[in-house]
Parts: structure tokens; sequence; C-alpha cells
């Protein structure tokens, strides 16, 4: 059994990383940490594992981790992350990091995005930001792991196909991301814009221009297309606790033809058990939606075209939680480590929620 | 019998008992198609009637 840790435990992506590692043939936990519950039993933070685990948070002490664990995921908030991730490496952990601090490959882009100089620039380079259904051979090889934003990693997985494929004549300068998350997102402390009253049945528009996910759709679109690739990105808090909708669209001089999308999409994503491509022409679910997700490491991807401005929307919908965070962390652990990369979390989504 | 959806592009398997006036679906897109035409083991697809939702426009 691989020994696993988890910083920083006691957040929502922290308890999906337990609830799914508890639950992976592979692996035993270790260690969750969390500064605030040490000596706590992790059931009373997250009720939903009660009768499933008796294990204790303990202290988040990075000496104790490099001793206990073979591979750490790390929960930890941006700007946090970077100043205990580093000692994890350098003693020679595999780590799959789930916060900003190492998904940008250029140190120039931290002050501009994030507020800061980066400490470890020499780690940049050596950690590979995973998206396994686009660059999964890279993620077998690599040591250090940072997993992407949950509507980042959603919107890469719709248009890296689309930007790969240079017939569509796709407009690199245009491409506008719409993200709607449910209140999830914002994670597990209560603030007042998270209080009931506030949050429940809001379309709130919380980031309508400068995202920071933008960075890295662009980070890893400019890669898929070989030149420079500008992303405008709008975020709107809805009435959904998990679960992402991104629209996007994209502009091309002549209009595109489904046949030709679907192509594209197939060639990128058959035999990729995590993209289900869904555009029905029946039912009441005939694009992604979020709602058919929830629960599973699935991304529904989808498009519709407007041959009169040239516009192609592509659509797709993941858990925040799972495909956004914890499911394809485990996945890309379950690929550094040689295990099929299903292990653990290949469950069905839960309909209806 | 098999055939391509020309929606999506997919394979489209056409059962060898099919008659003509039957409806097949694309398991991708599920376009319905209804069978025109057998001849000689070759079969003839033509988009079958669909009803399109209100979706308040």
């Amino acid at each position: 059994m691989v020994r696993v840790g988890v910083l920083a435990a006691s957040g929502y992506i922290g308890g999906e990383l337990l609830r799914l590692l508890l639950q992976h043939p592979e692996v035993e936990i270790t260690a969750a940490t969390s500064r605030k519950y040490a000596g706590e039993y992790v059931f009373r933070v997250h009720p939903n594992l009660r009768g499933i685990t008796e294990l204790k948070f303990s202290p988040n002490d990075p000496s104790k981790l490099t001793s206990s664990t073979d591979v750490v995921f790390a929960a930890l908030p941006h700007g946090e992350s970077v100043k205990i991730v580093p000692q994890l490496a350098d003693a020679g952990l595999r780590v799959i990091d789930l916060s900003a601090d190492f998904r940008l490959s250029d140190k120039g882009e931290y002050p501009s995005w994030y507020g800061y100089d980066h400490p470890r620039p020499d780690l940049l380079e050596k950690f590979v930001l995973s998206v396994p259904e686009i660059n999964r051979e890279q993620v077998k090889g690599a040591r250090l792991v940072a997993s992407p934003g949950c509507m980042a990693i959603t919107a890469i997985l719709a248009l890296a196909p689309l930007l790969k494929e240079k017939s569509l004549g796709i407009d690199r300068e245009h491409i506008v991301v719409d993200a709607k998350v449910g209140s999830s997102g914002a994670g597990g402390k209560p603030s007042l814009s998270t209080h009931f009253s506030e949050r429940f049945s809001v379309v709130r528009p919380y980031k309508p221009a400068g995202h920071r996910h933008a960075a890295e759709i662009e980070q890893v679109l400019a890669a898929m297309a070989g030149e420079k690739v500008k992303v405008s990105m709008s975020a709107h808090a809805v009435n959904m606790v998990r679960g992402i909708l991104i629209t996007s669209h994209l502009f091309t001089a002549t209009a595109v033809k489904p046949l030709d999308v679907w192509k594209v999409y197939r060639s990128m994503y058959t035999g990729s058990y995590f993209v289900r491509l869904v555009r029905d022409k029946q039912g009441p679910f005939r694009l992604p939606d979020p709602k058919l997700v929830v629960g599973s490491n699935f991304c529904d991807i989808g498009f519709e075209i407007e041959e009169r401005t040239g516009r192609l929307v592509a659509l797709s919908a993941t858990d925040n939680l799972i495909k956004g965070a914890a499911g394809n962390a485990i996945q890309s652990m379950n690929l550094m480590l040689g295990f099929d990369e299903k292990t653990g979390i290949a469950m069905a989504p839960l309909h209806p929620v | 019998m098999n055939t391509s959806c020309k929606e999506c592009g997919a394979a489209l398997a056409v059962p060898n008992d099919a008659i003509v006036g039957e409806i097949v679906s694309c398991k991708d897109c599920s376009t319905e198609y209804e069978v025109a035409e057998i001849t000689n083991g070759n079969v003839l697809l033509k988009p079958a009637e669909q009803v399109g939702e209100d979706w308040g426009e």
C-alpha cells in the first residue's frame, strides 16, 4: 500500500480527498493535517465520514509527513502552499498540489496574478500542470504535480482540442469563458457573502473580469495552439452547492460544421473515460449540465454553432470538488504511480440531485 | 448493416432484420433516422421527423 497524506484536510477539497482515498484500494491514509482541528476526529469536521474512518487530524508538520508518507496531497490556500510544499519536494516526496502556487510555469506571472514574487521559481519547471486527458504521458513521469483550478480545468478540457486543430480557424485573440459555479467553490470558511440568506437564489457576477484562472487556461491553450492565446473570463456564483458550467465563446472566420467539431473532440478524447461528449437531439439534457456530473470525476463536453456570427459555443460541466479538484488529483496520482487512472474514482454521477 | 450518423459521424448499426419505415437512432447524439430503402444489403436512411422543445424562445 502507498502511504498518502493530505495537508489541510479540513476544507471541502480535503474532505473529498479523504472520502475518495479511503475507498482507494492501493493507498493507506497515514496523515490528515489541520492546524485548527489537530487532535480531532476527522468525522467531526467531515460528518459524512462517520463510521468509515477513525482517523484524527494531525498538525501541519512537514517533517513528520516526510517520514510517514510517500505521496502528499496539499490542499492549502494559495500563498500558504508555497511555504510548505518546497520542504516536501526537497525531501523527495511525490507531491500533488491543489493550490495555484505551482500551476504557472512562468515566475513573472505570479506578481500580476497572485500578488507575490515566487520564492522557489526553480520548482516551477519541475511541477507538471496535470490535465491527464491532455498531458497523460507527462503526468506519468512526474514526481511533482499541480492540479488546475476547478474552472480552469473545466474550460481547458472543452477548449484545448479546438485550439489544437488549426483547420477550425479559431480567433485566438477573442476567446470568452463564462463560468457559473456552486457555493462549495468558495471553500468551507463562512463569510457574509456565503451566508444562506445572501447566497441562496443568487446569480452573482462575482468576477466579471480578470479572473485568475484565465492565466492557467491561457498557458495550456498556448501550448496547444503553438502561439499566444488571449482568454477573457467572467465568473458567476449560482444557486448550486456543487458544479460548474463553463460556456466558452469562440469565433471563426467561416462557420464550422458540427461534424468537424465532433471529429476534433473525438480525436483527442476517444479512450479518455472521464470525458463524455454530450450533444443530444432528445430529452431534457441535450448539452452538458453540472447536475449530471455531480459526485463524479466526469467532464461533459458539448457545443453549438451559430453560423450567422461565426460563433462556436463550447460547453463543459464538472463537479468542482472532484474533476475540478480531488478527483483530478487522485487521477494524477494513479498515473504517477502506475495504477489504472480510474482506480478509486470511476464512480457514476448521482441522479437525481 | 453498418453506416454512419450524418450529424455526428458516429458508427450507426442498423439491424440486419430492419424493415422500411423502421426508426434507428445514433447512440452518440440520438439523431433519429427512418429506414427509407434496403437494396442488396445496403440501407438508405432519411432523417426522421423530430419534435423540437419550446425553451421559451
